[in-house]
């Protein structure tokens, strides 16, 4: 994938170990992945640059993945930028309200490295 | 939750008494009303009667007026008629005098018919006697005109005799004259005296006048009378004609005269008659009329008053009727109404009723119900409320857990994997082993935190099925595909046969391969290398599929059968290493074929013979709805139990006092294959301990008598039973009191089956392993 081209990603998970996961990952995939700890840190970043993609924890400290996700579709700039949820929920109860709530996609945790990327890449192309 | 039994006693009218009070309100009405109009027509015949009389009195009135009308015209035959009509009159006038002294009303009209009645009768009497004079007179005066007239002649022929005589000249041509006319004057007596009788007053004095000339004549003829013009007459025979004449005469005078003062008597007797029977008269139509018109009036105020009663009556009883309706109806109307909106669901709905006969009795009652019904409502929304909390924390607390754990083991299994493919930069051989390692142990904690998740959930009742139609074959070939490549791997033959009735059946598609997939998995794990593992589905009946794994594997001995459904369990401790697991895939694979109304069992002929899982399951999917699934699958673990349990040291006594836990514990243990003697009581148990010596005793903490703490320091100080294991079983779970006691271990109530089956058998000493 050629440089200019690099699609831009960002990532926002309270957990340190995932942020740097999904980064090392990315970007090990020719992709640029820009991290957030928290909803907030990503809607302060949402202002200034619109990326390609978002990945987007559940579990926030300041506010969920839904509130965010809402967030993120209500702003002008970043209504059409695609969102995967990318979370440790597993139970059936939580992927049908991740479904529902309009995700473009979902990637449980723990994540087979392989399928991860295939995912995010196949996200990209859509 | 207690009771309170309310005693309900009607007090007041009863609505039986409230009935009787109206139907004899109504009784009396229609006493009443019958009593008036009988006594009604009573007066009416009364009055008719009346009236009756009077109008006969009228008739004889009338009849009497024509028959004396007759009798003054002369004939004498009426007399009798009369008479008759009289007394025939009196006993009427008599009758009318009672009807009138019978009328009830104290009116005026009472008074004044008295009055009449009272003239009339007085009338009467005149009438009466007037009557009577007529009748006395009539024929007197009868007697003198016959008498006259009879005598007219005589006095005729002695008149024509005398002037034969005359004519030899003893007369003058005067006398003869005279003598002529006597004899007419005679005849115009007669004529004058029937005539005067007949009622032509004009000749009574023609009547007097003729008698007095013919006296005159006759005495004029005798001594001479200068008035007449006569010289009397001297000759002696002559003289003495003529006296015979005057003495002939003399009876028709006195009959004049008779009849001269009796006829107007008569008259005036026949007069009074039909005045007085024309006063009667008159009296008797006012009387009769008044009669009539008071009897109208009478009729028509009684009609009217009959009326006005019916009215009352009518409008009593129904004022009567509503009160009492009203009565009855309201208050049953107030049960209904709350009746009904209890049971639209408002519970808190009561019937208010103030009555305290049957009705209120009954809404008493009502209300007593549904308070109860509200209270147990009340009480099963708080149970439900703790039940869904209860349930709420533990399905949280599986989630939170499942987050929690799959957070970290993202990074571990995430940079295991970079490391591995060398993204990075090549790795030594060492290096490489160790990550890949790493890698291993992190995929296989998450498919313990994936076993232990759906046990657990299917222990909290979480885990629902999601029903579907399944291919068989489908789902076969699916399971096969995932097992395939580790069978490979490890130098094993698959096969996999389906016969051609099996279609398709009523499943969660997704628990149903991982039920196979479990299976395989555990043939994969237990097979050596150049061994067969094979899987069949074939039907047992119409309604029934039947699953079978079988491999070539290292078979299960006898005493190894039932630990192969308990967790984390697996056969040797030696083949934990060597056959990675969670020990958790069998347990969960028979939990999920129970979920499904199924089972799942397995045959092995012994050690190293291989061995066979297979599962029903039915084709209609579990019996009844998806939710009720949950627990019946719970309910299946408990009946079914592990496979029985042989061997040495299988004798358990169950010191319990509670009969239910009692049976409850004692089945576990039945079911599990040990033989289990109950003991209900602290003392009996001691002794049943020392006497039979079990293997091992289970012991609750509160029994009757002895408790079990002093039962568990009997039992370690007696010689013959120190040696026993003593499990205790309390509410309290006071594990460090009863470590100190001596006891094996301790148990909380509510016991469940895996805790109690895994602690006896630690405390026997049988295997325990957990896998690594």
């Amino acid at each position: 994938m050629a440089d200019d081209m690099k699609k831009k990603i960002f990532v926002v998970d309270d957990d340190v170990m995932n942020r740097k996961l999904s980064v090392d990952l990315l970007e090990l995939h020719g992709m640029c992945a820009v991290t957030a700890q928290s909803g907030q840190e990503l809607l302060q970043m949402l202002k200034t640059e619109t990326p390609d993609l978002i990945l987007m924890d559940i579990n926030l400290p300041d506010m969920d993945g839904f509130e965010l996700f809402k967030a993120v579709r209500a702003k002008e700039k970043s209504r059409s930028v695609k969102v995967i949820a990318w979370t440790a929920l597993a139970m059936r109860e939580e992927q049908e309200k991740i479904r529902a709530a309009g995700f473009d996609r979902c990637i449980i945790k723990p994540i087979e490295t392989k399928k991860f990327v295939q995912e995010v890449r196949d996200l990209l192309a859509a | 939750m207690t009771r309170q039994v309310a005693v309900f006693k009607v007090r007041g009218f009863t609505i039986g008494g409230k009935l009787i009070l109206l139907s004899s309100l109504f009784a009396i009405a229609l006493t009443y009303v019958v009593t008036y109009t009988v006594t009604t027509m009573q007066t009416q015949a009364e009055d008719a009667q009346m009236i009756k009389a009077g109008g006969e009195l009228r008739f004889l009135v009338q009849k009497m007026s024509k028959e004396a009308h007759a009798l003054r015209s002369g004939d004498l035959g009426r007399i009798p008629v009369l008479e008759n009509l009289m007394s025939v009159y009196a006993a009427s006038l008599a009758d009318l005098k009672i009807h009138v002294s019978r009328i009830e009303s104290a009116t005026s009209f009472k008074a004044e018919a008295r009055i009449q009645c009272d003239e009339i009768s007085a009338r009467w009497e005149d009438l009466r006697k007037r009557f009577m004079d007529l009748m006395r007179q009539m024929p007197e005066v009868h007697l003198a005109l016959e008498d006259l007239a009879g005598r007219i002649p005589l006095v005729s022929r002695l008149f024509s005799r005398l002037i034969e005589g005359m004519g030899a000249g003893w007369l003058g041509a005067e006398d003869i004259a005279f003598a002529s006319e006597l004899d007419a004057l005679g005849q115009r007596i007669a004529k004058a005296a029937f005539a005067y009788w007949g009622g032509d007053d004009g000749a009574r004095q023609e009547l007097a006048e003729l008698n007095q000339l013919v006296s005159e004549i006759i005495t004029g003829l005798l001594n001479g009378s200068e008035e007449l013009g006569l010289e009397g007459v001297e000759s002696p025979a002559v003289r003495q004609q003529l006296e015979e004449i005057r003495e002939a005469y003399r009876p028709i005078s006195q009959d004049v005269d008779l009849i001269l003062s009796r006829v107007p008597e008569v008259r005036s007797a026949a007069g009074s008659v039909s005045r007085l029977n024309a006063q009667i008269l008159e009296k008797i139509n006012r009387l009769t009329d008044q009669l009539t018109q008071e009897a109208v009036a009478k009729i028509d105020t009684m009609i009217h008053n009959e009326w006005v009663v019916l009215g009352w009556v009518l409008l009593l009883g129904m004022l009567a009727s509503l009160l009492v309706a009203r009565r009855i109806t309201g208050p049953l109307g107030a049960v209904v109404g709350a009746a009904r909106r209890v049971g639209a669901g408002d519970l808190e709905a009561r019937a208010r009723l103030s009555s305290k006969d049957e009705l209120g009795l009954l809404g008493a009652s009502f209300n007593e119900m549904a308070q109860n019904l509200s209270d147990s409502q009340q009480h099963l929304k708080l149970a439900k409320e703790a039940a869904e909390a209860a349930s709420k924390s533990k399905s949280e607390f599986l989630s939170h857990m499942s987050h929690e754990l799959r957070t970290p083991l993202n990074s571990v299994i995430g940079f295991s994997e970079i490391l591995r493919d060398e993204s990075f930069g090549a790795l030594n051989p060492k290096q490489k082993e160790y990550v890949t390692d790493v890698l291993e142990s992190g995929r296989h904690l998450l498919s313990l935190i994936n076993d232990i998740l759906d046990l657990a959930k299917v222990e909290a009742g979480k885990l629902e099925l999601e029903l579907e139609e399944v291919n068989v074959r489908e789902v076969v070939e699916s399971a096969i595909t995932i097992i395939k490549e580790r069978a490979l791997k490890q130098g094993l033959k698959l096969s996999a046969s389906i016969a051609d009735s099996v279609g398709g059946l009523r499943a969660d598609k997704r628990k149903l391969k991982q039920i196979l997939f479990n299976l395989l998995s555990n043939a994969t794990k237990f097979t050596p290398e150049g061994g067969r593992i094979s899987i069949e589905a074939g039907q047992r009946d119409t309604g029934t599929v039947i699953f079978s794994v079988r491999d070539t594997g290292i078979g299960i001995e006898e005493k190894d059968r039932h630990k192969v459904f308990a967790e984390f369990e697996q056969i040797d401790s030696a083949y934990s290493r060597k056959y990675a697991g969670t020990g958790l895939g069998m347990p969960l694979a028979k939990k999920l074929v129970e979920l499904h109304g199924g089972e799942l069992w397995f045959e092995s002929e012994g050690k190293d013979k291989g061995t066979c899982f297979s599962f029903a399951l039915p084709v209609k999917g579990p019996a009844g709805a998806n939710k009720g699934e949950v627990s019946r699958g719970i309910e299946a673990l408990v009946e079914a139990g592990p496979l029985p349990h042989t061997g040495r040291g299988n004798r358990i006594l169950v010191i319990e006092d509670d009969p239910k836990a009692a049976k409850l514990i004692s089945a576990l243990l039945s079911k599990a294959g040990y033989q289990v003697q109950v003991a209900q009581d602290g003392v009996k148990g001691f002794d049943l301990a020392k006497k039979a010596r079990p293997d091992l005793v289970t012991l609750d903490v509160m029994l009757p008598k002895k408790d079990g703490w002093e039962v568990l320091t009997e039992l370690k100080k007696d010689q013959t039973t120190q040696a026993i294991p003593v499990l205790m079983i309390s509410t309290m779970g006071d594990r460090t009191r009863s470590r100190a006691l001596g006891a094996a271990d301790t148990l909380t109530k509510p016991v469940s089956k895996n805790d109690l089956l895994r602690e006896v058998h630690r405390a026997l000493g049988e295997p325990c392993k957990k896998a690594a």
